[in-house]
């Protein structure tokens, strides 16, 4: 029979008897046996199909209700059903970052005791998207309701959708140039909004001041909230069918099951020990001129992380030597961290339809306080945590297929993209204001899997169901026209498998005399580079966005002549004067265009991703395939595959390279001997060096690498290029934390 | 041989080779991981190298953890013997460093490259004995060389696999 639950628990004594039973025994909810499960599995899983079937057609309708593009044709949504305590039970297809956020969204509202004030009642509405509440970032929006039965909590039902705009000081919904929090936009700060199935006027008044396209926000409110409303019908009417007391325990041994079969896939696919990485996005701002004072600085984020497979088949990331927060919108928090950790469990691990809170029980993120990971500062920024995000889950990605590889499992292997967006502000072609990114970047693609390429304008690490998305649907969203949109040839991370072609988008204002564009990439972008490759293949070459204003575009159709297609050819006919502009910027740096107006240019070349194994493995028939396509040149087969027209002869030119590779090569050793002469000087330059610096601040962890690595005694990077800089850490109410792991120098 | 009559060790076998049709890779996604797995890569990897060491794990394409007289060591599929089973292999190879512009522009073009080689440089990890990549690192300069994975491997043979590793570590 299943377990009686008891009702008289308020959430808060639930949420520790849930957690108190869990470290006691290491099962969810103390469950030892999953009496449901064993008793009659088809009646458990036709539960189970019931909550999913009802999670994903829900979402279907919730699209026709919605308003902003990102919904109606982006999928950048999900929805879900949680225990009382906050663990997610169920979920929709659509934006997995938000399996957890949500859960900790719920627990904040329990832990800050809002049963008492402002009271959790049956028709209440919660909206949030605070990173200190467990959100990721302003832009998405967290909806949340809770279901009452005869009185009793017995879920949460949430749903996140991704704004577009959210009132951020630049325009478009993520800001790359705040230095707080206090310019990335509107903060529901984990908020009552409504009352009796509806939203609140002053609630509603409030979208409508703070937001330009407060349409998009207030109408795909109304599309998460009548999302979280059908399915609280759906569970009445499940619940009716299987029975309260049976719904109450199955949902939990749904958790339980799903941490079983976590552990099980891990020990079953992965092995066990100790995997590397490190991703070094680098910000550049001081040459934007209207820059804010604080965050005119030029950094990189140094993120070392260690990942573990323990013996027990549990996972734990390990950032000690990152380095620390600071004055830019980048910061993580541990909402943010939650959140990408997700995005790679639910599209690495557990895709079998299984995807609840019980995996996060056997994972782990040890986030250093104070950290680029784990911002500590009140009034820290977070608007584009994904940047930080992005490259260090990129990269998490690529050591499971270390992992997937050394077990055989080939076919799972996978890595990612860096995302590159385009923000645009200003007025519209109707003379309303707006603001936006354009997020045809959902289809930026992804890096060399370990049995094929990467696919070529494919959905991104952020969401598996991501596309690209029509033109003409961004035509009609701002003020501009495509006049390009293509791959963009030679433009990957060569491999035996390659890594996704690039594409770019070219775009001319049209209907509008104010509008600016912002333009950045994550970890590709100011002369980074997002993560290595696998077993030989190479990482991809990074970003370009471009900008021209006073274009004189239009005068070129009239006459006829040719106007570029691409940003490559658009940035060739500036410098030779067959585009004349006022004023242009076309490279690798952030950009923050000044105001443009009709007929002025805008583009965006977006990152390709890296390879897997040497290059001069790749089949003959790929490469031919590619230069048919016209995604490389000849050329350019070439220089990184030895390709020649036939096998014999490529054969031929990849034993010249091998010759080469030996003859242009030193043994490491040597190499070692006279590389150290540079590292005890620490002769590198300035960015470089204060990132060393920045990391000691943090942690020894990187310093004991260096020095031992080298056979040195004096670590020889001490400037960190800013202040030494205190902040307090909020005070006064619950916020996710992170377990903390004392740094020990590894023996 | 058609594909229903295909063993799971060929089906396998063929993966390694990266002979499978998407059809049949789909069906691998798709299909509950076998336990047997390991077990048939291993084989359908020991019959493509040169060398007759016991591969305990494969650490990349070109590059295994095999037993040799008793102990753990990392070996090249070109039969280079670099180090024992935990150690910086790396640091036994040949290394090529890309450090500026003319470098790199040699395996990107110069239009696309915007990676800045004062905050980046390209680590080329190659074999001593047939000149085939490794590994390829993207650090900034003077970082140390680090080594991606260093595998449990007594807990792997011992308590996953449930059998006793072939070496003394």
């Amino acid at each position: 029979m299943p377990m009686k639950r008891t009702t008289h628990l308020t959430l808060l004594e639930q949420l520790d008897l849930s957690e108190k039973l869990y470290e006691e025994t290491g099962h969810y909810q103390g469950l030892k046996k999953l009496a449901l499960h064993d008793k009659d599995p088809l009646t458990f899983e036709a539960f189970h199909s019931r909550l999913m079937s009802t999670v994903i057609s829900v979402r279907e309708t919730m699209k026709h209700i919605a308003s902003s593009p990102a919904i109606r044709d982006f999928e950048e949504f999900v929805i879900g059903i949680y225990t009382p305590e906050g663990d997610a039970v169920a979920l929709s297809t659509g934006i997995m970052v938000h399996v957890h956020t949500l859960s900790e969204f719920i627990k904040f509202i329990i832990r800050n005791n809002y049963e008492d004030d402002p009271k959790i009642r049956p028709g209440d509405i919660f909206e949030n998207n605070e990173s200190w509440a467990g959100g990721v970032h302003t832009p998405d929006v967290m909806t949340l309701i809770p279901m009452f039965y005869k009185g009793e909590v017995i879920c949460w039902i949430g749903s996140v959708s991704h704004e577009l705009e959210a009132g951020t000081y630049e325009g478009p919904g993520m800001t790359v140039f705040s230095p707080d929090r206090f310019g990335e936009g509107l903060h529901i700060s984990a908020e009552k909004v409504g009352e009796n199935d509806q939203f609140r006027k002053d609630y509603l008044i409030r979208l409508k001041l703070n937001l330009r396209n407060s349409n998009w926000w207030t109408l795909d409110d109304k599309a998460k909230l009548s999302g979280c409303l059908m399915i609280r019908d759906a569970l009445h009417k499940a619940i009716a069918k299987f029975g309260l007391d049976y719904y109450k325990q199955g949902i939990r041994e749904l958790i339980e099951e799903g941490r079983r079969n976590f552990v099980k896939r891990v020990k079953t696919t992965m092995v066990p020990g100790t995997y590397r990485g490190l991703t070094m996005p680098v910000h550049k701002r001081s040459h934007i001129p209207s820059t804010h004072p604080l965050a005119r600085s030029d950094f990189i984020d140094l993120v070392h992380n260690d990942m573990t497979v323990t013996k027990e088949g549990h996972i734990e990331l390990d950032f000690e030597g990152s380095t620390g927060w600071s004055f830019h919108p980048f910061n993580c928090a541990v909402g943010p961290m939650n959140g990408g950790f997700w995005i790679t469990l639910t599209q690495l691990l557990n895709y079998d339809g299984r995807v609840n809170d019980g995996a996060y029980l056997a994972v782990k993120q040890y986030l250093p306080e104070g950290s680029i990971v784990n911002a500590n500062y009140a009034g820290a920024a977070t608007s584009l945590a994904w940047w930080t995000l992005i490259p260090i889950f990129g990269n998490v990605w690529r050591m499971m297929g270390i992992s997937w590889f050394a077990r055989g499992f080939l076919e799972e292997i996978i890595m990612s993209t860096p995302t590159c967006i385009v923000g645009v502000a200003g007025f519209d072609q109707y003379g309303h204001h707006t603001g936006y990114q354009n997020f045809e970047m959902a289809a930026e693609s992804f890096g060399a899997r370990g049995v094929d390429d990467g696919m070529d304008c494919g959905s991104p690490i952020w969401n598996s169901e991501g596309v690209q998305g029509d033109a003409e649907v961004w035509e009609l969203t701002g003020p501009n026209v495509y006049i390009g949109r293509a791959f963009t040839p030679n433009h990957h991370g060569p491999g035996r498998f390659r890594g996704s072609s690039a594409w770019e988008s070219l775009w001319i204002v049209r209907g509008s005399r104010f509008v600016h564009v912002t333009l950045s990439a994550s970890g590709a972008h100011n002369g980074g580079i997002f993560h290595k490759g696998l077993f030989g293949g190479y990482p991809a070459p990074g970003w370009k966005c471009l900008w021209a204003r006073g274009v004189n575009l239009q005068e070129m159709a009239a006459r006829d002549e040719r106007i570029p297609r691409s940003v490559n050819e658009a940035e060739a006919m500036l410098k030779d004067g067959r585009v004349k502009a006022e004023e242009w910027y076309c490279g690798p740096l952030n950009a923050w265009s000044p105001n443009l107006s009709d007929g002025d240019l805008f583009g965006v070349m977006y990152s390709s991703g890296p390879g897997y194994g040497d290059p001069i493995e790749r089949e003959h028939a790929r490469i031919e395939k590619d230069l048919a396509n016209g995604l490389i040149t000849p050329n350019f087969a070439r220089k990184a595959y030895g390709y020649a027209k036939s096998v014999a002869k490529t054969e031929e030119n990849r034993a010249k390279i091998r010759a080469q590779r030996l003859e242009e090569s030193v043994p490491a050793s040597q190499w070692w001997r006279a590389e150290r002469k540079r590292a005890r000087v620490g002769d590198v330059g300035k960015l470089v060096s204060e990132t060393f610096a920045r990391s000691v601040r943090m942690s020894d962890k990187i310093k004991d690498m260096y020095l031992d690595f080298w056979q040195l005694k004096k670590f020889p990077y001490t400037d960190t290029g800013t202040i030494d800089f205190h902040t307090e850490s909020p005070t006064g109410f619950y916020y996710p934390k992170s377990p903390q792991k004392p740094y020990k120098k590894a023996v | 041989m058609s594909k229903e009559t295909q063993t799971s060790q060929e089906v396998t076998r063929s993966l390694v080779h990266r002979e499978l049709a998407w059809p049949d890779l789909f069906k691998l996604m798709r299909d509950p991981k076998s336990p047997d797995r390991f077990d048939e890569m291993i084989a359908a990897r020991q019959a493509m190298v040169p060398w007759k060491n016991r591969i305990l794990l494969p650490l990349g394409e070109n590059l295994f953890i095999v037993a040799k007289n008793g102990k753990a060591i990392i070996k090249t599929l070109a039969g280079a013997e670099l180090c024992a089973w935990n150690e910086n292999w790396k640091m036994q190879c040949r290394v090529r460093i890309r450090k500026n512009t003319a470098d790199f522009n040699k395996i990107f073009p110069p239009e696309h490259m915007t990676i800045d080689p004062e905050l980046v440089e390209i680590r080329e990890w190659i074999c001593p004995k047939s000149g085939m990549l490794l590994d390829v690192d993207c650090v900034p300069p003077t970082y140390p060389v680090e080594i991606d994975f260093t595998p449990d491997l007594e807990a792997f043979y011992s308590d996953w696999l449930g059998r006793k590793l072939p070496v003394r570590l």
